[in-house]
């Protein structure tokens, strides 16, 4: 060890250089754990109303230029600008159906109680002006009379950005005919509920895409904006 | 080092094909660099059905459950909204060049590129954790966060070029989107890998040497006090150049976007200032860590042995924090080979 003239000298306190290292530390060492969207969906929501059953809501997922251009690339093989049924089946299996994985991205709330979709049907992909643009079913089976019904498009990976179309969310009845606004229909609302957040696991979410409805120990929380009809 | 290669080995042909693969066979019984050689072609042909980093892509059989290999994000960055409104943007110019190949498009494509390479990169992710960490233990010269901040970007960058471009030249046709992510995300955890490995040697090397035993009046020939920032080694930018070696998604798709759009020049000079935007974010990162570790060199300057064994330690933390990084984005990695 050193020894002589440098020792003498004990006119330091707490260094501002350490100080200053563990402020870097704690601004930049959380911020480097996560990570950003890489592209993005505008959602469409319809909700299937018969009398005070909510029997299901249809998507309608637009997404962002970058990987529109991707994935109808890769699929609309012939380059006629649609998807023929055998593209359809292809663009379902390599670029939808994973989502399954991931509760399809959807979290249907009744009460305290949230789930996922057990599947979805009539899957149909297609392009709007060089968009790519997800369209299905989500069946429920959700009396609102009762409670309302609450539902949430969120990605709990942060891969894909979600935003909700301005005037993208309506009811309609079985026919397809869109039903009035309040007080003749439905009432629908979109807000951050902070009251009931998304638990969900990072470390699982390869194998476990349990549906948590309260916080346990390494869960990580969100807040979506969720649509409340009623 | 040669058993920590054949560890990785190991544990990348494990992640690779959960052990149904034919190759494993070869892989067997073939001698050492074989196996490297077949390990990283492995890793360049994406013989990795089993994982997913874009939720929507998959390798096409609706039963399969394609989980990340790394771990999640738990939250987005800031800026998101302008993030994605800037790609958008970067879309037009592309597309407005294509239709009418004019200067003033260019210079609209490598602003918007630029601008969203800063935002993309302040955002979380791109090895900035890591750059903090090499410049938080290190003595260096003033210019080495700015060289390395760009070295690490340029060679992220440079991953996705390669990737997108080198595997579409081999193949004969335009590599899709799910087979360039699945490629990313096991470089993403073989950088992971590697990054812990090399933490691991380090730490045992310097924590060794910090508790060995100084030949008496070793010090007093060269007291810390007169001790010189030194060049970042040739074997940290070796290491920065392995953990960056993952392609950015981002620069990826807009690759993908120009290739079919038959931009592709344009598309490269806009994932390159697209770097000169990251690299910017990346080299202040690596100015903070600096900023911290000349003010604490500065402080206690006076006191050798204090600076001396602080700043030993504080390299040692920073290989700790290294280690934890990587286990803590492994950790689904960790949880599959555990199943």
């Amino acid at each position: 060890m050193i020894t002589g003239a440098a020792m003498q000298h004990h006119t330091y306190s707490l260094p501002r250089g350490l100080t200053l290292l563990f402020i870097n530390l704690l601004i930049w060492i959380p911020a480097s754990l996560h990570a950003h969207p890489h592209m993005s969906l505008e959602a469409k929501v319809d909700f299937v109303l018969e009398g005070k059953t909510c029997t299901g809501a249809w998507m309608e997922w637009t997404f962002d230029s970058l990987f529109s251009a991707a994935i109808i690339g890769e699929h609309d093989t012939n380059r006629d600008g649609r998807f023929d049924t055998k593209e359809n089946t292809q663009v379902y299996q390599r670029a939808f159906i994973n989502l399954k994985n991931y509760g399809y991205f959807i979290y249907i709330r009744k009460g305290d109680t949230r789930s996922n979709p057990a599947g979805v049907e009539q899957f149909q992909a297609f392009q709007k002006q060089g968009r790519l643009v997800y369209r299905f079913f989500v069946p429920l089976k959700q009396d609102i009379a009762a409670s309302p019904l609450h539902l949430a498009v969120f990605d709990t990976t942060f891969y894909c950005a979600v935003r909700y179309a301005t005037n993208g969310i309506g009811c309609i009845d079985a026919t397809g005919k869109r039903l009035p606004e309040p007080p003749e229909g439905p009432s629908i609302t979109v807000a951050v509920n902070k009251k009931y957040p998304i638990y969900y696991n990072p470390q699982g979410a390869s194998n476990d895409f349990q549906v948590y409805n309260t916080w346990e120990k390494g869960l990580e929380i969100a807040y979506p904006e969720e649509i409340t009809i009623q | 080092m040669k058993s920590f290669i054949n560890l990785i080995i190991t544990i990348l042909m494990k992640g690779l094909h959960s052990l149904h693969s034919p190759f494993l066979r070869i892989y067997r019984t073939t001698s050492f660099w074989r196996r490297l050689v077949l390990a990283v072609f492995l890793l360049c042909c994406g013989f990795t059905p089993m994982v997913q980093a874009n939720p929507f892509l998959s390798s096409g059989s609706s039963e399969t459950n394609e989980g990340p290999l790394v771990r999640p994000p738990a939250s987005t960055g800031p800026f998101t909204a302008t993030q994605l409104d800037l790609r958008e943007q970067l879309v037009q110019y592309l597309e407005s060049f294509r239709e009418h190949p004019q200067l003033s498009a260019v210079f609209a494509v490598l602003a918007a590129a630029f601008a969203y390479g800063v935002l993309h990169a302040a955002g979380p992710g791109h090895r900035k954790t890591i750059v903090f960490s090499l410049f938080l233990g290190k003595t260096c010269r003033i210019w080495d966060p700015l060289v390395a901040g760009f070295f690490s970007a340029f060679v992220h960058a440079g991953a996705g070029i390669i990737l997108i471009l080198g595997l579409s030249l081999i193949r004969g046709t335009i590599i899709g989107l799910g087979t360039s992510e699945r490629i990313r995300e096991y470089l993403d955890a073989g950088t992971f890998v590697v990054l812990a490995g090399f933490a691991v040697l380090l730490l045992l090397y310097r924590g060794w040497s910090f508790f060995r035993p100084q030949p008496k009046g070793l010090n007093q020939k060269t007291p810390t006090t007169q001790k010189t920032p030194t060049a970042l080694n040739t074997g940290v930018y070796t290491l920065l150049f392995t953990t960056s070696l993952v392609p950015c998604p981002g620069a990826m798709m807009v690759l993908l976007f120009a290739l079919y759009g038959e931009v592709l020049w344009l598309g490269v000079v806009s994932v390159l200032s697209m770097s000169i935007g990251m690299g910017l974010i990346i080299s202040l990162v690596g100015y903070l860590a600096y900023a911290g570790n000349q003010g604490l060199f500065w402080k206690l300057r006076k006191k050798g042995p204090v600076l001396e064994q602080i700043s030993h330690g504080m390299e040692l933390f920073s290989y700790i924090l290294l280690i934890g990084f990587s286990l803590y984005n492994l950790e689904p990695l960790i949880a599959k080979l555990g199943n």
